[in-house]
């Protein structure tokens, strides 16, 4: 776990959202701020699914790009993010269409090795053997601990983004946790 | 760890195992640069006044010289990416490929030049200013705006200082248009020149003092690259395919706020032409309304969407006006789908569409000053709170309203005083007013108050559903006394109904 706490993503402050959204709305450099703030949770997923730095940059940059021109008739009702992974995820898809490959989860772990933190605990066998039980789950059951545990989105997040009730989330991201539990005892 | 009770360790461990690295700092800041200097494709409804004054030049001007409605049949146009479509009917000439330039880890790229018979239509970007020297981003943008390359002071007259020049061979140095024949010369990194070229140009000078929104003084100025141009024979399709749709006879939706005194007008909406690409799909969308009100200058779509072959529903982004040489201005839109649909039919359906009423300042005018202004009497100290009964109607287009009372305020009684991120730059007092109106006309007159030494300006429009219109402007000097005179500029009205249009490839 070395290093582990040191880059952990902060948490998220929501309070300002719905003014900050308002003003983003008729002022670039507002758009900015909620840049700032959403860049590097929909960078990571991204990444998580596509498994190049290369790649992820030109999806994230479709991504807020289409954001910006579509968040004047965006209507605040506390579902900012799912509203934005829903067009990340959108874009993603068109890539996936247009280059018709999807990079597997071990590609990523190949790529993402590069970095430093990562280097020290791609050796660590029990999260190479975790990844590799992760990596059997079917990708609806990926996509959902990649947004819980790689984009960092609440339950409630999760929920608004795929259409189903927070307490189901939950509980299916609970049972997939105690799954690969199981499977790693 | 049961069921439903996952052990913080084991979910740190499946989060560090799943660990994506962040987006590097480079790739952050360029994006966010790119993001911040794109122009705002849709505006609210607000109109400030510099805004207004080159909307209303524009109009004029296009009122008057416009050539009529092109015939559609026949023309060749190609689709650009981050452009719009490129008409090749009879030829053009065109970057033969991009240039940049880096000076001091600032690289402007010339990504697009169009040499039409008539005028040249360029586009360009810049990348790597760091924030505090990017007049969008930077923390003094508002308190010290002639800091950056061609920013003014609240009410002074436009600056040039940041208009790329191109510079033809024969010395000739071509300016940015600012007569109004091209609306869409609104951003000052896609300008266009309103110059009939020489056909034996073929590589020009891009010239530009500084950057715009730049920091003066800071960053590299004088920026000068030379590009070529290539030829494109008439007919050649430049960039994705365009499909011509056929015109067909609309079905004709009277515009819903029609009351008893007003005879409704006729709203149509034609689907022009549409691009497929890999990603998605690009509409172009033409709003009419016959026997309109001649006060009318625009019709703008709010909120459309396609519903595909397979029965998906897809919203439309973009809204903004394109070329608008055969249409009166704002008639015409360029949208883009928001994913890409199944292939096969399109239903295309606009369910919410703003009709515009500017009668001061068509050609020729509507109405009076005189008739579009009313006056209270603030007494010589207005105080804040007091509150004024007008009760003054007027009439746009047919449609009534009335202008119930006025109150003296301050920018903290803004209902929507966190847009103004801002704050009040000054304008710190002023006036607000209730206007009613028939609630299904989701009615909006704008309107300014007169008065050099007061310099009202910054503006509030806040309209929730049926509720009456709530219209601040708030001034500089305190309030204006006496007399106070204020006249309506603008009144738009929302037409309910679903406007649809099907397509069969």
């Amino acid at each position: 776990m070395i290093g582990y706490k040191a880059v952990r993503t902060t948490p998220m402050i929501h309070d300002d959202l719905p003014d900050l959204i308002t003003a983003a709305k008729g002022d670039p450099a507002a758009f900015g701020r909620l840049y700032d703030r959403y860049l590097q949770p929909v960078y990571r997923y991204l990444y998580s699914r596509l498994g190049n730095a290369h790649e992820a940059e030109d999806v994230t940059s479709q991504t807020f790009i289409a954001a910006y021109e579509a968040l004047p008739k965006y209507r605040e009702q506390g579902q900012f993010m799912a509203w934005l992974f829903r067009i990340a995820r959108s874009k993603m898809n068109d890539h996936f269409r247009r280059n018709r490959f999807e990079v597997e989860l071990d590609a990523a772990e190949r790529i993402s090795a590069g970095e430093d933190v990562l280097n020290e605990l791609v050796h660590d066998e029990e999260l190479i053997r975790l990844r590799s039980v992760i990596k059997n789950l079917n990708p609806e059951e990926q996509d959902l601990i990649r947004l819980r545990y790689v984009a960092d989105l609440t339950f409630a997040e999760i929920a608004d983004l795929l259409g189903r009730r927070e307490d189901a989330v939950k509980k299916t991201v609970y049972r997939l946790l105690a799954r690969l539990k199981s499977q790693m005892e | 760890m049961n069921d439903l009770n996952p052990s913080p360790d084991f979910e740190e461990k499946v989060r560090h195992a799943m660990k994506s690295p962040d987006a590097s700092p480079e790739f952050a800041n360029r994006l966010r640069n790119e993001l911040v200097r794109r122009p705002v494709k849709m505006k609210p409804m607000i109109f400030k006044p510099a805004w207004a004054l080159a909307f209303m030049l524009a109009l004029m001007v296009i009122v008057v010289s416009a050539p009529g409605l092109a015939a559609a049949l026949g023309r060749v146009f190609g689709y650009v990416p981050e452009v719009g479509l490129v008409e090749t009917t009879s030829g053009l000439r065109m970057l033969a490929e991009p240039v940049s330039a880096t000076r001091d880890g600032i690289t402007l790229t010339i990504t697009n030049v169009f040499v039409y018979e008539d005028r040249v239509e360029l586009k360009y970007e810049v990348n790597g200013i760091a924030p505090e020297n990017d007049g969008w981003q930077a923390s003094d943008r508002s308190t010290n705006p002639t800091a950056f390359c061609g920013g003014v002071n609240p009410g002074d007259t436009y600056n040039p200082e940041g208009d790329a020049r191109l510079r033809l061979p024969n010395g000739t140095t071509l300016e940015r248009d600012y007569t109004g024949k091209y609306p869409q010369n609104v951003f000052a990194m896609q300008p266009v020149y309103d110059a009939a070229v020489p056909s034996d140009v073929t590589q020009m000078t891009f010239a530009l003092k500084c950057i715009p929104m730049a920091r003066l003084g800071v960053l590299p100025e004088n920026w000068e690259l030379t590009f070529d141009l290539a030829t494109v024979p008439a007919g050649t399709v430049v960039g994705e395919p365009v499909i011509e749709v056929p015109p067909v006879i609309p079905e004709e939706v009277p515009a819903s706020p029609s009351t008893d005194v007003v005879s409704a007008p006729k709203v149509t909406m034609t689907l022009e032409r549409i691009v497929p690409t890999d990603s998605n799909t690009v509409l172009y969308l033409h709003f009419n309304m016959e026997n309109a009100d001649p006060s009318l200058i625009s019709i703008m779509p709010r909120s459309v969407y396609i519903i595909d072959s397979l029965g998906q529903q897809i919203r439309l982004i973009g809204s903004f006006v394109w070329q608008p040489f055969e249409h009166q201005v704002g008639s015409s839109f360029e949208f883009v789908t928001e994913s890409k649909p199944a292939s096969g039919p399109l239903t295309v359906v606009a369910d919410q569409v703003i009709a515009y009423y500017m009668p001061l300042y068509t050609d020729p005018p509507q109405t009076t000053t005189e008739e579009m202004t009313f006056t209270f009497d603030a007494g010589e100290n207005p105080q804040y709170g007091q509150k004024w009964d007008l009760n003054k109607t007027f009439s746009i287009a047919g449609y009534d309203f009335e202008i119930v009372s006025a109150q003296a305020v301050a920018f903290e009684d803004l209902p929507n005083r966190q847009n103004f991120i801002d704050g009040s730059q000054g304008y710190d007092y002023g006036y607000q007013f209730i206007v009613e109106a028939d609630p299904a006309l989701e009615l909006i007159a704008e309107m300014d108050i007169h008065g050099d030494e007061a310099q009202c300006w910054l503006t509030d429009v806040n309209k929730v559903e049926t509720q009456p219109l709530i219209y601040t402007q708030l001034c500089k000097n305190g309030y204006p006394k006496g007399q106070v005179a204020v006249t309506i500029r603008e009144m738009s009205i929302t037409l309910t109904e679903d406007f649809k249009v099907e397509w069969k490839p």
